[in-house]
């Protein structure tokens, strides 16, 4: 009896030492980013946080916030990824850049067109205003929906949905988040068997802002994640 | 001859009246109830696996292992709290003294909305129109040799400032146009296409004005920043050498 009540008091002192855990623990993970943040503003990079109790993605640079991008939901399958700093490994869907021709020289491309006669101008007709179709690799081009593979194994969904003006639209919209709980449950003890691990972090945001994330997130570029919000 | 009541009822079933319903066709034929049964147990049976592969699957989504960070350079971090606590404090000072100090002025551009802001005391003071790269690949088909007009991304210093400047066309510039290199110094001075004024920023990058004002707010350019007259002017006599320009 007399260790039982020795062994409930060391239990119980072991018990009041555990709030001071939790403190280490804080303090390692502000250590780890702001070691991390450090690194990055160093070396003079522009780099990503990603502020969850603020629901937004931070770009900063030497420790400046310079732009933010807001995010409308978080959602979470399996845990958040570990504090620190994330590289990103990969990501899909990347538009395929504009190759420019080069023209061959005049010469030549006297020698290979054949000429055709240009049609008369008609000088009453009133002018015609001259549209530039730019040939470029613009953040319109840019995907709304997509992922992201964190160097550690983790995945970064995007997701967006443009204004619903049906009512199908509507509706998916409504179960949209029931079918992406449903569809990864219904997932995860295959990815389980095949032995392939399985978290994702999705992040809905508007199509805009959804783009400019991936503008912003090359591949190779830094994201820096906090510890979950309790 | 005499007819039991049971015999009757079945005869009027098989009987005539059995046509009066067929031709009727107002009611089908019921499934034997045994195997509405079955199906109803079966459904049953489908949707409490589906449960509970789902709920095995929640399961499994808990039990992951995190997403592991980069591991970082440097020295591991202490183990005692206290100096735990106090290598945060050095590390949030030295942090603070690589950003902007109290009065410094800097540039910040988003190529992605062909933006530009001067920012000064920690607020956005001006936003201005830019064009930034186009992203589009040049290849030279003789050298091998290949660029990718982007605008670059990181934190950047202006390292020198001109007014009316020239632009030294680059060899790409002649490989888009179909023209061949010139191997002296020659042919390649062009004036005014860059503007009034020009501010370098490294490795030939330029933050100039434009010939193309209609174009501003594209991507449009070979990587440099182009501006307006008003809004280059103003970033020409604002900054000075070591004024730092941040692109993303």
């Amino acid at each position: 009896m007399r260790h039982f009540i020795l062994l409930l008091l060391l239990a119980s002192l072991l018990g009041s030492v555990a709030p001071a855990y939790a403190l280490d623990d804080q303090l390692t993970v502000a250590n780890t980013l702001l070691q991390a943040e450090y690194d990055l503003a160093r070396k003079k990079e522009v780099y990503l946080f990603l502020d969850l109790a603020r629901k937004q993605f931070d770009i900063r640079s030497s420790g400046m916030t310079i732009s933010t991008i807001p995010i409308k939901e978080i959602r979470l399958w399996g845990p958040l990824p570990e504090p620190g700093l994330h590289l990103i490994a990969d990501k899909d869907r990347v538009p395929e850049r504009v190759k420019i021709q080069i023209p061959p020289p005049e010469g030549e491309e006297a020698a290979t067109k054949p000429v055709v006669p240009t049609p008369p101008v008609d000088p009453t007709a009133p002018p015609v205003a001259k549209k530039f179709a730019v040939q470029a690799t613009e953040v319109t081009d840019m995907p709304s929906n997509y992922s992201l593979r964190l160097a550690g194994g983790g995945l970064l969904a995007i997701k967006s949905f443009p204004p619903a003006s049906t009512r199908k639209g509507l509706l998916v919209q409504r179960f949209e988040k029931s079918l992406w709980k449903f569809s990864h449950a219904f997932k995860a003890p295959f990815q389980h068997y095949k032995q392939e691990p399985f978290t994702e972090l999705l992040l809905i945001l508007s199509p805009e802002d959804a783009q400019r994330l991936y503008w912003a997130l090359p591949v190779g570029s830094a994201l820096l994640i906090p510890a979950a919000q309790p | 001859m005499t007819i039991s009541l049971h015999q009757r009822s079945a005869a009027s079933t098989k009987g005539t009246n059995r046509f009066r319903r067929e031709a009727g066709g107002t009611k089908l034929p019921r499934p034997p109830r045994k195997l509405l049964v079955w199906g109803a147990l079966l459904l049953l049976l489908a949707i409490l696996l589906l449960v509970g592969w789902s709920l095995y699957g929640e399961h499994l989504a808990s039990q992951q292992p995190a997403p592991k960070a980069s591991p970082l350079a440097g020295k591991p971090a202490p183990t005692d709290p206290d100096k735990l606590r106090k290598a945060n404090e050095s590390l949030a000072k030295r942090l603070s003294a690589l950003a902007a100090k109290p009065g410094e002025a800097f540039v910040v551009v988003d190529s992605a909305l062909n933006r530009v802001y001067w920012w000064q005391d920690g607020a956005m003071i001006r936003e201005m129109i830019a064009s930034c790269g186009t992203g589009n690949v040049l290849e030279d088909p003789n050298s091998g040799r290949t660029w990718v007009f982007e605008t670059p991304r990181g934190e950047r210093r202006v390292v020198g400032k001109k007014a009316a400047p020239v632009w030294m066309k680059p060899d790409w510039a002649f490989i888009e146009e179909g023209e061949p290199i010139p191997k002296d110094g020659s042919g390649r001075a062009e004036p005014g296409v860059m503007g009034d004024y020009a501010v370098a920023i490294g490795d030939g990058y330029y933050l100039h004005g434009t010939l193309y004002k209609r174009l501003l707010g594209r991507n449009v350019s070979h990587g440099c920043v182009r501006l307006g007259d008003d809004d280059i002017e103003f970033i020409y006599k604002e900054t000075k050498n070591g004024t730092r320009v941040i692109l993303f």
